[in-house]
């Protein structure tokens, strides 16, 4: 059995990857799940889930994540959000437990949109223009218009992300501390009606049509070689994959492709995503790119891409996890509610002792 | 860059890029017989320029077969990670709206070739190794042991034969590549080591009436009509990125060109002529 330690198991990118692993063969794996939320479903998903304090807290954390790991030995460790990338990146830096990172500073960079900006135009890789002082944004601002976006250096799951669509927005963010300001690439045709539309109120939920988003996953393995794993379009809804399309465009391939040689080169192992833009003119722009795997990695396991068997295989040795259905299904995926019934016990358990075990 | 190995290295580019490899010092690995026949793991080279992939099938069937079936064959074939060059076409764009094609601009290939093209770029793409895509805009002149199947080379057979050649529609820029010019190039790029990049690489943008009345200086014997059809001009292929990082591509002289092509066909068509589109590809 594959003892896989999933770090923020219950992030959307955690019920990615408990997806696919339930495609592959859920009895397969012994899943054990940290998390600093105790009533998230995915916790119970886990064969074990332990409550530990929030990446924040990285004395704490690590603290904690060590003594899940001295205890259930885990044969890999997989972090799920941005933070937990940092996290375990600085982690195993010490503890030479197998995890799909590479260097702290590597993680660290990814999780800032800034950093990663600079990285690349040090790597001659495309990336979306930024800005963090008043003056770079406002010439921004000249050479792009509007609309422009705001969005926190380390942000993630799109919080605190802001579309701008006037100078006066654009000068009330630059007071906010630690953002970084885009220009919108791309925007779709219909998004100044959606922001401009509100003669007779503020819908209470809406969201941004977004029905280009390009996203790019790739593997770097073990030894530095990297990747395409899979290459898509899809439509975002509040920042979450709804429907994705494969893509195979190999200009996107190539920008997603030279991202991982050149995380490579600087140390990484392990996943890669790279979401674009495209612009008029054709090419793909990045504008966000994270060691992980992403919130689209079970709707394109449905596809039949198979990332999280082939990262298993290639960071495993002797594990081979032959995905023998890769190619032979549809052609989109969608995300569809799903319904979960959670145990008023499980959670009280977790909250109260740190720990929920399955058992039969 | 110890071994390279051609892929059809006995086609109308291979054959020249082979010449230009070798007069790199490098070592050229071939093959024999369909690439897909190969056994898996059993070429041993440090790169490829890969040329296989003929334009002469038919239909989606036989053009799959020949470059998607192929390249995979070629991918399987190879022992490890190397990279790779491919000498793609102009055709996996298809149907383009306005004046010029840049590199990156969406494919929508309109036909079989164009097509199977695009899904063995897809294929290279995805297999893991670095790669260069070139996407070559159409191929003229005299190569090694043969010629291409341009319009302008139909025109120059049609001309020599003393027939007529039609100006289909009003002058307009075409962008024919001279073959030794792509054979260079893709040498060029393997040795620049391949990035994840795409490039396009036409010829430099002429004159198709320019060119034609070119011609008939050369072969005196053909004539030019006009039989102008109101055809929507071809878009140029932007090769700005080539440019870039490569240099700019010189200007062809289609008297020297043409000259070189008939005497190069008087001669049997069989041996080397004195490369008269031989440009200098200076790295920036």
């Amino acid at each position: 059995m594959i003892r896989l330690l999933l770090s923020g198991v219950g992030s959307l990118v955690g019920t990615n990857v408990l997806e696919s692993l339930q495609r592959l063969g859920r009895d397969r794996f012994c899943v054990i799940g940290i998390n600093s939320v105790a009533d998230a479903a995915n916790n119970f998903d886990c064969d074990v889930c332990f409550l530990v304090p929030p990446v924040a807290d990285e004395a704490g954390y690590q603290s904690a994540l060590s003594a899940v790991v001295d205890e259930m030995r885990p044969d890999l460790v997989i972090p799920c959000r941005d933070d937990d990338v940092v996290a375990v990146a600085r982690w195993a830096a010490t503890s030479g437990v197998p995890a799909l990172v590479g260097g702290a500073a590597m993680a660290e960079m990814m999780r800032d949109k800034w950093l990663t900006c600079q990285w690349a135009a040090r790597h001659g890789l495309p990336f979306a223009e930024s800005a963090v002082t008043p003056e770079a944004a406002h010439a921004l601002h000249a050479r792009w218009g509007m609309p422009m976006i705001a969005k926190p250096r380390k942000g993630d799951g799109s919080r605190g992300v802001r579309v701008l669509t006037r100078a006066s927005q654009l000068d009330a963010v630059l007071t906010m501390p630690g953002m970084v300001i885009q220009p919108l690439l791309a925007p779709p045709e219909d998004l100044s009606p959606w922001l401009e539309d509100d003669r007779a109120g503020v819908p209470l939920w809406s969201a941004p049509p977004d029905r280009a988003h390009y996203s790019v996953q790739a593997l770097v393995r073990p030894d530095g070689s990297a990747e395409v794993m899979a290459a898509a379009i899809n439509v975002m809804v509040c920042g979450i994959a709804q429907h994705t399309r494969l893509e195979r465009d190999p200009a996107l391939v190539a920008v997603g492709l030279a991202y991982a040689q050149a995380l490579a080169a600087d140390g990484w192992r392990g996943p890669v995503m790279v979401q674009c833009r495209r612009l008029v003119d054709g090419q793909y722009v990045p504008f966000e790119i994270g060691g992980r795997f992403s919130g689209g990695t079970g709707l394109r396991d449905v596809l039949g891409v198979g990332e999280v068997a082939r990262v298993l295989s290639a960071f495993l040795p002797g594990v081979v996890l032959d995905d023998a259905r890769r190619g032979e299904l549809g052609d989109v995926a969608l995300r569809c509610p799903q319904s979960v019934v959670l145990r008023a016990q499980q959670v009280s358990t977790l909250q109260a002792t740190g720990r929920w075990q399955a058992f039969g | 860059m110890a071994s390279v190995w051609v892929t059809g290295h006995r086609g109308y580019l291979g054959e020249c890029v082979v010449r230009c490899a070798a007069d790199r010092g490098w070592r050229i690995v071939t093959t024999e017989g369909r690439l897909q026949d190969l056994p898996a793991a059993s070429v041993v080279a440090d790169a490829v320029i890969h040329c296989a992939g003929a334009l002469r099938h038919r239909g989606d069937a036989g053009q799959h077969a020949s470059h998607v079936d192929g390249t995979l064959g070629m991918l399987g074939a190879l022992t490890g990670s190397v990279p790779i060059v491919y000498a793609s076409s102009r055709s996996v764009y298809g149907a383009h709206v306005g004046d010029r094609i840049p590199d990156g601009a969406a494919c929508r290939p309109v036909d079989a070739y164009g097509r199977a093209k695009l899904d063995a770029e897809q294929s290279i793409a995805m297999s893991g190794s670095t790669f260069t895509l070139l996407r070559l805009s159409v191929l003229i002149g005299a190569g090694v042991s043969r010629d291409g199947e341009a319009f302008l080379r139909t025109a120059l057979h049609t001309a020599r034969a003393g027939g007529a050649v039609s100006r289909f529609c009003p002058d307009r820029a075409h962008d024919a590549l001279g073959v030794w010019t792509a054979a260079r190039a893709c040498v060029a790029a393997l040795e620049a080591g391949p990035s994840c990049r795409i490039y396009n690489l036409p010829g430099p943008a002429r004159s198709m009436h320019a060119s034609l009345a070119a011609l008939m200086l050369v072969v005196p014997q053909g004539t030019l009509v006009d039989s102008w059809a109101g055809t929507a001009p071809i878009p140029v292929l932007d090769s700005s990125d080539w440019v870039r990082d490569f240099g700019a591509i010189d200007q062809l002289d289609d008297m020297k060109l043409f000259a070189a092509w008939v005497q190069w066909l008087e001669a049997g068509g069989q041996s080397g002529l004195p490369e008269v589109d031989r440009f200098p590809f200076g790295r920036n």
